[in-house]
């Protein structure tokens, strides 16, 4: 056979960082900070993305420091077989609930704006079956689905703000009228919405480092954190009266500003959000194969049975959430405690892992230099 | 001489070879030919060349003595006798001499070198590869004078036992690759190879795939062009299209007609063809979505329009469409099946009698034949992907009557996830653009001026990089 390169690169790196940063969180958070934290959502929203930045951090130095290691081979190198084995079942739990998260956004998405009747246990099954086929899949062919969708996102995603109406941004003003104490509740209680990049994890060992990698990786979740955060401003410059809110929807596309044509023109808007959602789908990938991935850690399966396996709690959870609002008041109610935990601990296992195997590394270096020197100290004398 | 008995017996019917006896000096010789495909005019002037007064008493003084206006050799191992036989050669013993000469006399009926149907240009050579599998090598040696262009011969098929070549550049093309395709072809075991299409599944990594991972060409020059980029090329005997490996996706949009035209306007081609693909792939699919869901996409007047042409139409806008689709293939492919002398009428019975009136009896809408005709024409810019397009727009067609804009954005992900999968040879198949290769991008969607490409296309991974210092 000829030899084909199976790590990702930096440069579809980026474009995953990116889809990873700005995805999940456009679609309905905003909008739901909005509802229970008024104007105040940006403080709220500026304040989860830097802690996403650091998390992104976190992960790209970690990284940096053990290029050639998977991730279980980290937490086995420093909290041993068993316990990544234990560890991983929760992760990849996580991951799951972050994807139930996803399509019951996406099929708010769809139910709210261009479907009248929109029985979604009938239209989840493609969005599932498209979870399956890149979560067994490979990592390289994801970096490539990422790569190749990226140019088209990214236009729809400066088209959106490109042809945005006006907007009269002294809507946000007064900021933290109300103080902090009420809006860190409220933020944390959203906390299944952030920790994407946690993610990242299942592109340890597999990514073909440049000198730059670090460096673009961060500036991609920078850019990504830029864009959601402009997104927030003009979503709460829109509705920080939420009598307003309510009379449009909870939706983003809910807002007239982003009727880029009008019924003469016609909704030019929904084609573009259509095409911005291709980012959705990617990150529904990236979970899925996350989940699989650890997993596969956990439990000695195939890939093929833990795909569908995935797919299957899925559809069931899809059953058991029939009504998407329900959803998010579980995920708010239960799951605000664990996603705090896991979002953080990925990153800082991923991490302390790292240090420790460099450190391990280079004591091996040390004592074979030492070593080598007495040898030759020896051998002089 | 009883082997040449031995040769003739392991024929199914004796008839099938011819023997000429005769003496060269005091040496009895004897000479086997098949009629049919050798030319009587060589035998001829083989024979009275043997048989003249000489004293030749070897195979090698025979032949370099006296037959030396001939294209001939001496093989010491008469075990391929019967092959050269039914190659059309004349193939000649000498009694008690070990060995043979194997005389090439080979005429075979062959048309003139002709400008192939599919690829026609209105710039550039218009020599086409015909069924003859010499004319074709020599077609592309005549383009590569260089003693690094390797031709490799060996023949596949036990019944068939069909010549086949394997050209590349030594230096440019990876070795690996060649090695590759060479063991991939020998490794064929096949009755008989009517055509080069029957080798591309074996030099495909997805056979079953709906997208073709091995190119095509027709014309010499293009071949030429894709041994210089480091690609691998295969001649079949009796076939007139030349496969060529790696092939990416991007190579689909991209005509030998491009590098002989200004850049600019090569890449405003390579655009509308890009843009026709898209037509030919989608725009049924999303005309159904649009009518069956979302009409709020659609400006208003043109809604109103479309809205008073589908009134009374009894089907739904994805049965309609499909209807339509199905009604061209069939049309499309009885075109090319039925003799010519009723095609033109039929063609009027297609698109008048059939379309017309189907849509005055309003079976079907004229808005829904507008976009078939756009979508169908469209088709036909990107030749090479006509059959995958065509499957792919009845594909799309029943997502969006299915799934709407979701469905189309859902399938759009997966068609190019699916994409992302294939390699072709170790070439990426959507390269340049995923994985990005900034150098192959000058010749990618667009194309530079020709002092731009100065490297080889990195996916193909030739191990001489540049092509031109400018």
């Amino acid at each position: 056979m000829v030899a084909t390169e199976k790590r990702v690169n930096t440069a579809q790196l980026f474009t995953v960082i990116f889809i990873l940063g700005m995805s999940l969180k456009m679609l309905m958070l905003p909008v739901l900070l909005l509802k229970t934290s008024g104007r105040d959502a940006v403080l709220g929203m500026t304040g989860v993305l830097i802690s996403e930045l650091v998390c992104l951090v976190a992960m790209l130095f970690a990284l940096a420091l053990a290029p050639e290691k998977k991730f279980a081979e980290l937490l086995e190198g420093c909290i041993g077989k068993w316990a990544t084995k234990i560890l991983c079942v929760p992760f990849a739990l996580f991951f799951v609930f972050k994807l139930l998260l996803l399509s019951g956004e996406v099929r708010i998405f769809f139910s709210e704006n261009l479907f009248t009747e929109f029985s979604w246990s009938f239209y989840a099954l493609p969005l599932f079956g498209l979870c399956i086929v890149l979560g067994k899949g490979t990592l390289r062919a994801l970096g490539r689905t990422a790569q190749f969708l990226f140019p088209f996102i990214a236009a729809a995603t400066v088209l959106m703000f490109a042809l945005v109406g006006q907007l009269d941004y002294s809507e946000l003003l007064p900021l933290g009228e109300y103080g902090v104490s009420g809006l860190v509740p409220d933020v944390f209680r959203h906390a299944m919405w952030y920790g994407d990049y946690s993610a990242l994890l299942i592109f340890f060992g597999s990514v073909k480092r440049t000198k730059a990698t670090t460096a673009i990786g961060i500036g991609s979740g920078a850019i990504a954190s830029a864009v959601v955060l402009f997104f927030t401003l003009g979503l709460t410059a829109s509705f920080s009266s939420v009598a307003d809110l309510v009379r449009f929807g909870q939706n983003i596309t809910g807002m007239s500003h982003y009727a880029l044509g009008n019924v003469m023109q016609g909704r030019f808007d929904l084609i573009l959000f259509c095409v911005w959602l291709f980012s959705a789908f990617v990150k529904a990938g990236v979970f899925a194969y996350a989940a699989v991935y650890l997993l596969r850690v956990a439990f000695p399966v195939g890939k093929t049975p833990c795909a569908l396996g995935v797919g299957v709690v899925l559809y069931v959870g899809t059953l058991i959430w029939s009504s998407a609002t329900a959803m998010h008041t579980f995920f708010m109610a239960y799951c605000a405690v664990p996603a705090f935990v896991m979002q953080f601990l990925v990153p800082v296992l991923a991490l302390v892992s790292a240090c420790m195997i460099r450190a391990k590394e280079n004591k091996k270096g040390n004592r074979a230099k030492t070593a080598a020197q007495t040898g030759e100290n020896e051998n002089a004398s | 001489m009883e082997r040449v008995d031995k040769i003739i017996n392991s024929f199914e019917l004796q008839s099938t070879v011819f023997r000429r006896d005769f003496t060269v000096g005091n040496v009895k010789a004897s000479m086997l030919f098949h009629p049919d495909i050798t030319d009587v005019f060589i035998l001829r002037s083989v024979l009275l060349a043997c048989s003249g007064k000489h004293k030749a008493v070897g195979l090698n003084e025979l032949l370099r003595e006296i037959l030396t206006a001939s294209e001939a050799e001496v093989k010491q191992d008469d075990s391929s006798a019967a092959d050269s036989v039914l190659d059309g050669d004349a193939v000649i013993f000498l009694d008690k001499v070990p060995g043979m000469i194997v005389v090439n006399a080979r005429m075979w009926e062959k048309r003139a070198v002709t400008e192939p149907p599919t690829e026609t240009v209105v710039r550039g050579p218009r020599e086409g590869f015909i069924e003859d599998f010499k004319t074709n090598i020599t077609l592309v040696e005549k383009r590569l004078r260089t003693k690094s262009l390797a031709v490799e011969k060996f023949k596949i098929g036990k019944e068939g036992n069909t010549s086949v070549a394997v050209l590349y550049l030594g230096g440019i093309a990876k070795p690996e690759l060649v090695r590759e395709v060479r063991n991939r072809i020998k490794q064929l075991k096949i009755d008989a190879v009517s055509d080069s299409h029957y080798l591309v599944p074996c030099l495909e990594e997805r056979p079953s795939s709906l997208f073709p991972q091995v190119g095509t060409a027709e014309k010499p020059d293009i071949v030429a062009a894709k041994l210089l980029e480091g690609r691998v090329a295969v001649i079949v005997d009796g076939s007139p299209i030349a496969l060529t490996v790696p092939f990416l996706l991007i190579e689909d949009l991209h005509s030998g007609e491009d590098y002989y035209e200004r850049s600019s306007f090569a890449t405003f081609l390579r655009v509308l063809r890009l843009v026709a693909l898209v037509l030919a792939a989608f725009l049924p699919g999303l005309y159904v979505a649009c009518m069956t869901y979302h009409y709020e996409v659609v400006p208003l007047k043109l809604l109103i329009t479309v809205l008073n042409a589908l009134k009374g139409i009894p089907l739904p806008p994805m049965w309609e469409i499909l209807f339509i689709l199905m009604l061209f293939e069939i049309i499309r492919e009885a075109g090319i099946r039925m003799p010519k002398s009723v095609g033109t009428a039929m063609s009027i019975v297609g698109a008048l009698v059939l379309g017309d009136t189907a849509v005055k009896a309003g079976i079907i809408s004229s808005p829904g034949v507008l976009i078939i005709a756009l979508s169908s024409i469209a088709l036909y810019t990107v030749p090479a992907l006509v059959g995958t397009t065509g499957l792919l727009r009845i594909l799309f067609t029943i997502i969006g009557g299915l799934g709407g804009l979701y469905g189309l954005i859902l399938g759009g992900a997966v068609l190019v996830h699916y994409l992302s999968t294939l390699n072709s040879l170790g070439a990426p198949y959507l390269a340049p653009f995923a994985p990005l290769i900034k150098n192959d991008l000058k010749d990618g969607v667009v194309r530079a001026p020709l002092f731009d490409l100065s490297t080889r296309p990195a996916a193909i991974g030739s191990p001489n990089k540049r092509r031109l210092q400018w």
